[in-house]
């Protein structure tokens, strides 16, 4: 338990905490657990190979060939005890000077398939604004660039950070797409729901990224409550990942065939338009897969 | 009565109007295509001297004798893994190892396998002192 606190201490910001104190699913996913020192979990704590020289400049890394993700910040909010990048945080590569930028910049430009910039971390919104703004603006007026993509959980673990203001002067931009995280339908409180109207307001498509957790929102009741309570904020619930392979996060997996199970029944209670893909993430896989194609394990 | 076509021709333009045009000249990159898909398209002109070493590159087998000894003993290095190594690739940064299984069914299983297969590789004899970085192809 020692050795997984000091890989990824216990942390949460006051909106977090109390949150965290009214809704049981946010709990679990503050709190640590003692099963997240489990010796036999299989799993590393980079399943991406994003340390060190996964990197293609400073702070940035490239899997796919149209999308680049660039680290703008090591912290958040709070720490996710499923979080994929837990062995990352806090000593992430991350972009800290101007010549950094300057750099990702050029990257991108030397690869013209690149036409979406993901600004993730961390939280980039642990930024001040006009740091946020100057990352927006420096991948936006790339003329390749269509989709800068903010990848967020500000909206669910402190909305209050998400200003008018700053919607405003990211909904100027032009090519902002927001992505958050909320994972039960108790995260999405008037405060949470308040600031994604903000940011549709300002011109912003707002996506939800949930990730299956089990004890969290393992059944398709939950789930659903969920879809439409981000409906309801108008968020477009987008995708529902299988908990990536990151140590220590054994007792958050979902096995596939309930994985499947939930899918089923979701889509046969709620439409099109509040129905997220269910994908599992594969380190090295050209492209997330719908856990609908995987039809049988070896 | 003016038709909405005529309307819209008497109206003069707007802030928003010019906002619009300029946004969509800011897209404009010389010799890539306006809308810009698919993105695979996007290429600046190689010089024919680069497209003809990468095809003389494609058309040799580069001999490697850590991938070579890797293929030939992958079976006993790891019984019953669903995959085997397709092909090879390296730079400064790492060395990359590409792994074919025959279905997502058989890449979701390898999530679990792939750190112990990293570290086999990397504490083999020969192996590179650089990352060794494994990718999935399915099918």
């Amino acid at each position: 338990m020692r050795d997984a606190l000091k890989l990824h201490p216990r942390f949460a910001c006051p909106y977090s905490e109390k949150l965290a104190a009214e809704c049981p699913g946010f709990a679990m996913q503050v709190e640590p657990d003692v099963r997240e020192s489990d010796e036999d979990d299989e799993f590393g704590t980079d399943p991406f190979g994003e340390e060190g020289d996964g990197a293609a400049c400073p702070g940035l890394k490239q899997r796919f060939p149209d999308r680049v993700l660039v680290m703008t910040s090591d912290s958040c909010f709070m720490n996710c005890r499923h979080c994929t990048r837990k062995g990352l945080l806090s000593n992430a590569d991350v972009v800290r000077t101007d010549e950094d930028l300057a750099e990702c910049i050029n990257y991108v430009k030397d690869h013209p398939a690149v036409r979406d910039v993901l600004l993730s971390g961390g939280d980039p919104l642990v930024l001040p604004d006009d740091e946020v703004i100057r990352f927006v603006e420096a991948f936006a007026d790339v003329p390749q660039i269509d989709v800068v993509r903010l990848c967020t959980r500000a909206p669910c673990t402190n909305p209050e950070r998400v200003t008018p203001e700053l919607a405003r002067r990211l909904g100027r931009c032009g090519k902002v797409w927001v992505n958050t995280q909320f994972n039960c339908a108790g995260e999405v409180t008037p405060a949470a729901a308040a600031a994604c109207a903000c940011l549709v307001n300002a011109g912003m498509p707002v996506s939800c990224q949930t990730v299956l957790l089990a004890g969290v929102n393992d059944s398709a009741d939950e789930l659903l409550a969920l879809f439409r309570a981000l409906q309801r904020a108008r968020v477009r619930p987008y995708y529902v990942f299988m908990c990536d392979p990151v140590a220590g996060t054994s007792h958050f997996r979902v096995p596939l065939e309930r994985a499947r199970e939930i899918e089923a029944e979701c889509a046969e209670r709620i439409g099109g338009l509040g129905l997220p893909r269910f994908v599992a993430d594969i380190p090295g896989s050209p492209r997330k897969i719908p856990i609908s194609e995987i039809e049988s394990l070896p | 009565m003016m038709t909405p076509e005529e309307r819209a021709m008497r109206r003069p333009s707007v802030m928003r109007d010019r906002a619009a045009r300029r946004m969509l000249a800011d897209h404009l990159v010389p010799g890539l295509p306006i809308d810009g898909d698919p993105p695979e398209t996007r290429r600046r002109a190689d010089a024919m001297g680069d497209s003809l070493d990468g095809v003389v590159k494609s058309l040799l087998s580069v001999p490697n004798e850590f991938y070579d000894r890797i293929c030939s003993e992958w079976t006993s290095l790891f019984p019953g893994s669903p995959s085997k190594p397709l092909s090879f690739d390296e730079d400064a940064r790492a060395f990359k190892i590409v792994l074919a299984v025959p279905n997502a069914g058989a890449a979701f299983a390898l999530r679990a396998q792939m750190p112990h297969i990293k570290r086999t590789l990397k504490a083999l004899d020969g192996a590179p002192r650089k990352k060794i970085t494994l990718l999935v192809r399915i099918g």
